[in-house]
């Protein structure tokens, strides 16, 4: 826990929330940290599953695949009590539906206990561990992480700590890393069905289990860009393990934001890191309108105003405000259905004639508060109470709300407004909120948005949060609730695993063999004669280190092989080719299959043409002695002449190009150098494909150059 | 010896590894092992050090503690009928001070009521708390027990009784109650439920919840105990998926998974019925029920002769006859084989080069001809002991042991002989005894 050495901010907080980007950071008191998710590229980490993601809708999961259907139950308190959270989750009723995924056995199901660490994935967290100069903690206790949504068969997610107190060094200076752990990933969530009794959520368990670095820096980043700068320095530095999963989904970017008026929340989901910054900007602005709406609400009830650090509140005062928000919102809704059975509303329409109610809730005072929809200078819509209000309203599995700041809209008319106005006897400065849904769910829905209306009198609630997502990317930057910032309190030993002792031994292993970073390995390549473009590529799609073991005699069987067509093998789609042809998967298709293809072709054995049905052949000739060199290349050089991929020589080549320039003379008059292409495939197939391409290709250029110069 | 202080204090803890210093916040915890100190990170996490490594420990004011909103739990509706939940421990006992983060295996009987508040709105519950024992250290004692427990619960007018138990022996128990209350021809005036669970109930995915609300939903909602299969019942989750627990008989049911969730099987027969656990309610689907004839309800059970021994063997390749003559010198009661297929034992010597299987056969003949007690039951678990079809099996009833065409579970079969053997019975009365079928363990036919 590290102190803020800042002393508490005593005067307003300056600035306009319509203008997020111009906010200052250390006018308002701004604190963020990140946490990083990284997937390892390890099996799963509490069982000895392949971490293999399959990508699949809930239409195409394969019919075989078993299900289970499943409910939590969220943990009670001591002595009788049940905590709010509790029984929200209970009458939410939410069950879910598992698909049991080939990776996924009885472990995942929750059916069987869960098996050490996988030995790897450890050996991947230490090692990142000791590129952030961290400290390994001498036992990993595995402890369970109590998680409501489903999306841990168990009800909890295991995560170990490894490592704590490490630092990266930054543009803008150091960079704490409070804590390194290792934690399972959680299953994949497919859809979520609302029904007349409570919610069904589908998940595959596919990716549950699959192990992922936690990274929590300090709450040391001084700007928003400088945590774009920070996300994408953690992200280099984790891909150069090289043993990381790479693509779609494989790293999660969490921000810890607040101000000093404001309180911590942890925003999920920026994919993207140059969407960080400006979703940092708009959380200040969101905080900084919602503890002035507060004073708003706090002066008018005539209840003393919120200090501007957090660092100042006062329980008793806090306590004071909580009884009379209490007071002034009671938990009362009214069932106005009858008043909307002729609505001009389709969607209010549909929802009654289905069996929906109308339920009212009366905000007073709130007029006004709630906010309709407006944009800052950049586009974003403002902060407003509204989508608070909203967002609490869906934890109950709802579409949305209505609210009196916005209607008349939607097909509801000014009329009909009045109507619920005379009905739930408003006041002007009142406000309302309509929830249209099963009874069930539009009186949960409702004591929901209830609770956060009360939760406005004070500074916001500490949450998680979730950037807004359409089509893909981040709608506009901005941020809804997704549920409370889990305490740390809810976290127990995992007692099924062992404590897994770390020695000094391991320690020093991994510490001797630290991965090379970019610039290493960018300078290992530029000693090869290879173009700048291939170096990039190679080192793009991390494919250095095999690379290098073609060009020496590490590894690969191969005798050394010339840098330039082993770059190019290595980057063009002959690998994948072998596995279509063959249809034998890709990653059975070995980097030394590839290297002795390439050696063959330099040998002078084998075309560039016959490289992908000969290595397919070659894979498919499972009766075939390969135990040495020799009787590989033998093989190959007999089936690359029998099936007519053997080069021809240069002699005969030139004769058959010289047969058909005869042949086509006047076409290639007429059409110069375009001629090259359509001559290229008449002289392959006279060769019968026996002839190297590139070699053709270049006796052909060559010759129509000396016919167009005539 | 490091002066670690009591458990919840908060501290500043400075250690120095081979990794180096570093100082961790936090509250301390009792020692996750020997010569260990542990403590609860302000993030939740727990760690551990060795002694030898710590510098220095220093106690802080306090550190941040989570509180959570509370609201009241619901009222006990006494208007219910009564059941007796009787508690003996097991993995619906175990539970977890999410404060400390430290896992007890003991828990409070009333701390399962606290923990499933839903139960107080299906019966007006009477906790009985007889042990906190996991149930692979139970013996024929605690049966004993139980069964006076439950005498007393349907004097104190109980409708119904829960015992909760560990899962591993719960099949064993239930059959106990099951011929201690019916074996005789008789049935209990009230319900009987025997119910555990397959996960902790400390973790959101517990079977324990619904299991026990399935259980008590039937001690006060089920039909009148006929006496035939449906003395004692085990009522536990019927597979994976939540929703649907099955109720089986006690007499013929057994844990057929070590993990699972829908662990427990009927053995040789249908489930009796399914309970339906939904948000707000249980509910109870019948099998069709066999044909019985009626039993006089009776207050008092046959209790176990807690001095009886039976030695069990399973039958197989590494069956010797100085095992068997050993349990014989030891003056066991009775000996209990888990024959292979329908029942056998290596008693023959077809190829005349394994004298150790003619031994068996004189040593198993000689301890029959002086009055011993054996019983076959078979080691499939399923199906029927059969000893006419092969020729071998004809030579072990001539050889006079015990035990065909009998379709009582193995488990079952042990506490069958074990009550039978209680009742003073000579050889004669145990045979006669396991031909019979006492309580539904034995039905005419096998319906899976």
């Amino acid at each position: 826990m590290k102190d803020n050495p800042v002393s508490a901010i005593n005067m307003e907080p300056m600035g306009d929330v319509s203008s997020p980007n111009n906010l200052s950071p250390e006018g308002l008191g701004f604190m963020c940290g990140l946490e990083i998710h990284q997937q390892l590229a390890t099996g799963k980490l509490h069982s000895r599953m392949p971490s293999e993601l399959y990508d699949y809708g809930l239409d195409e999961i394969p019919k075989n695949w078993p299900r289970s259907h499943r409910k939590l139950r969220a943990a009670q308190g001591e002595g009788g009590r049940v905590d709010i959270t509790a029984r929200f989750e209970s009458r939410r009723n939410r069950s879910f539906i598992y698909f049991q995924s080939p990776n996924a056995g009885l472990i995942e199901l929750d059916e069987a206990p869960p098996l050490g660490h996988d030995n790897n994935a450890v050996d991947v967290v230490l090692t990142i561990a000791a590129m952030m100069n961290a400290k390994p903690v001498s036992s990993m206790q595995a402890m369970r992480k109590t998680v409501v949504d489903g999306s841990n068969t168990s009800g909890f997610q295991r995560t170990t700590l490894v490592a704590t107190n490490g630092f990266i060094d930054t543009d803008l200076g150091d960079v704490g890393i409070d804590v390194i752990c290792l934690e399972e990933d959680s299953a994949r969530k497919l859809e979520t069905e609302s029904t007349t009794d409570g919610e069904v959520v589908s998940y595959t368990l596919d990716r549950l289990g699959v192990p992922l670095v936690e990274i929590a820096t300090a709450p040391d980043i001084q700007t928003p860009e400088h945590a774009k700068q920070v996300a994408s320095m953690l992200g280099t530095l984790l891909r150069q393990t090289r043993r990381v999963r790479r693509g779609l989904g494989s790293i999660r970017q969490d921000l810890n934001v607040s101000i000093a008026c404001g309180v911590r929340v942890e925003i999920k989901g920026c994919q993207d890191l140059d969407w960080i910054p400006r979703i940092i900007e708009i959380e200040m602005a969101r905080q900084l309108h919602m503890y002035r709406l507060a004073n708003q609400l706090r002066e008018e009830a005539e209840l003393p105003p919120l200090p501007p650090d957090r660092r100042l509140d006062s329980i008793p005062v806090e306590n004071r405000v909580a009884i009379s928000a209490v007071s002034r919102l009671p938990l009362e809704t009214n069932d106005l259905t009858n008043l909307f059975a002729h609505s001009t509303s389709d969607m209010v329409h549909k929802s009654i004639s289905s069996g929906s109610l109308v339920l009212a809730l009366k905000l007073k005072g709130f007029a006004g508060k709630i906010g309709s929809k407006e944009l800052d200078d950049t586009g974003a819509q403002l902060p407003r109470l509204g989508r608070e209000l909203a967002s609490a309203a869906k934890q109950a599995g709802v579409a949305g709300i209505f609210h009196s700041d916005e209607l008349p809209a939607y097909g509801i008319t000014e009329s009909e407004v009045n109507l619920v106005r005379k009905e739930l006897e408003l006041s002007e400065s009142d406000a309302f909120v309509l929830c249209v849904a099963p009874k069930w769910q539009a009186e949960l829905a409702l004591e929901s948005v209830l609770l956060r209306a009360r939760k406005a009198f004070h500074r916001i609630p500490g949450e998680v949060r979730n950037v807004v997502i359409r089509k893909g990317s981040p709608e506009d930057g901005t941020t809804s609730a997704m549920r409370p910032l889990p305490g740390g309190a809810r976290m127990y030993p995992e007692t099924d695993i062992q404590v897994l002792n770390l020695d000094s031994k391991r320690w020093d292993k991994i510490q001797l063999n630290l991965p090379m970073d970019n610039q290493q390995r960018l300078l290992r390549l530029q000693k090869y004669d290879i173009s700048s473009n291939q170096v990039e590529a190679i080192l793009g799609n991390e494919l250095d280190d095999i690379f290098i073991s073609g060009v020496t005699d590490k590894e690969l069987s191969s005798p050394i092989l010339p840098a330039k067509p082993w770059a190019s093998i290595l980057l063009d789609n002959s690998r994948s080719d072998i596995s279509k042809k063959s249809e034998i998967s890709i990653s059975d298709v070995s980097w030394e299959l590839l290297a002795l293809l390439v050696y063959s072709k330099e040998q002078g054995i084998l075309t560039r043409e016959g490289i992908v049905p000969i290595g397919s052949k070659y894979l498919l000739s499972i009766e075939e002695d390969f135990s040495t060199f020799d009787k590989k290349i033998t093989w190959i050089s007999k089936t690359a002449a029998i099936e007519g991929f053997t080069p021809a020589d240069s002699s005969s080549v030139e004769e058959a190009i010289d047969i058909i320039i005869a042949d086509k003379l006047d076409f290639i008059k007429d059409k110069g150098m375009s001629a090259v292409g359509p001559l290229m495939g008449m002289v392959m197939a006279k060769l019968g494909g026996s002839a190297d391409g590139k070699l053709v290709n270049s006796l052909l250029v060559k010759k129509i150059k000396n016919i167009d110069k005539l | 010896m490091v002066d670690w202080p009591e458990a919840g204090t908060a501290v500043r803890l400075v250690v120095k590894t081979w990794a180096g210093e570093t100082s961790h916040d936090g509250l301390a915890l009792p020692p996750a092992g020997p010569k260990l100190v542990t403590m609860k990170l302000v993030n939740g996490y727990n760690i551990s050090y060795p002694e030898l490594v710590v510098k220095s420990i220093e106690i802080l004011d306090s550190v941040e503690i989570y509180e959570e909103e509370v609201i009241a739990s619901i009222p006990q509706d006494d208007s219910l009928p009564l059941v007796h939940l009787i508690h003996t421990g097991g993995t619906i006992a175990s539970k977890v001070d999410y404060k400390t983060g430290a896992v007890s295996a003991r828990f409070e009987p009333d701390e399962l009521l606290d923990a499933v508040p839903e139960l107080r709105s299906i019966a007006k519950i009477h906790v009985v708390k007889l042990g906190n024992m996991w149930s692979d250290d139970i013996r024929p004692r605690h049966w004993n027990r139980m069964l006076k427990a439950t005498a007393e619960a349907f004097e104190e007018g109980a409708v119904g009784v829960v015992i909760t138990h560990g899962t591993d022996t719960l099949h064993y128990t239930a059959a106990a109650m099951s011929y201690g209350w019916s074996g005789q021809g008789g049935r209990p005036s009230g319900r009987i439920a025997l119910t555990g669970s397959q996960r902790s109930p400390d973790r959101g995915s517990s079977d324990a919840a619904e299991n026990l609300i399935a259980a008590v939903h039937w001690a006060a909602n089920g039909p009148i105990p006929s006496g035939y299969g449906d003395s004692a019942v085990v009522v536990l989750h019927a597979d994976s998926s939540d929703g649907r627990c099955a109720v089986l008989p006690g007499c013929a049911t057994r844990k057929y998974h070590s993990s699972r969730r829908g662990a427990f099987k009927p053995i040789n027969q249908n489930p009796i019925a399914h309970i339906l656990v939904n948000r707000d309610s249980a509910s109870i689907e019948f099998f069709e029920p066999r044909g019985h004839d009626a039993r006089v309800e009776t207050d008092t059970p046959t209790y176990f002769d807690e001095s009886i021994r039976i030695a069990e063997f399973s039958a197989g390749p590494h069956l010797h006859s100085d095992l068997v003559q050993a349990a014989i010198n030891s003056g066991y009661d009775a000996l209990y084989f888990h024959g292979t297929g329908l029942g056998h034992l290596p008693i023959q010597d077809p190829e005349n080069d394994s004298p150790e299987n003619i031994k068996l056969k004189f040593t198993l003949e000689d301890y029959c001809n002086s009055g011993g007690i054996v019983v076959l039951t078979t080691q499939t678990i399923h199906g029927p002991v059969h000893l006419d079809v092969y020729s071998k099996g004809r030579v072990q009833q001539e050889m006079g042991i015990i035990g065909h065409g009998s379709l009582c579970p193995p488990s079952s079969g042990l506490v069958k002989l074990h009550h039978l053997l209680s009742l003073d019975g000579k050889r004669d009365d145990v045979i006669s005894g396991w031909e019979q079928d006492l309580c539904g363990e034995n039905p005419y036919d096998s319906q899976s």
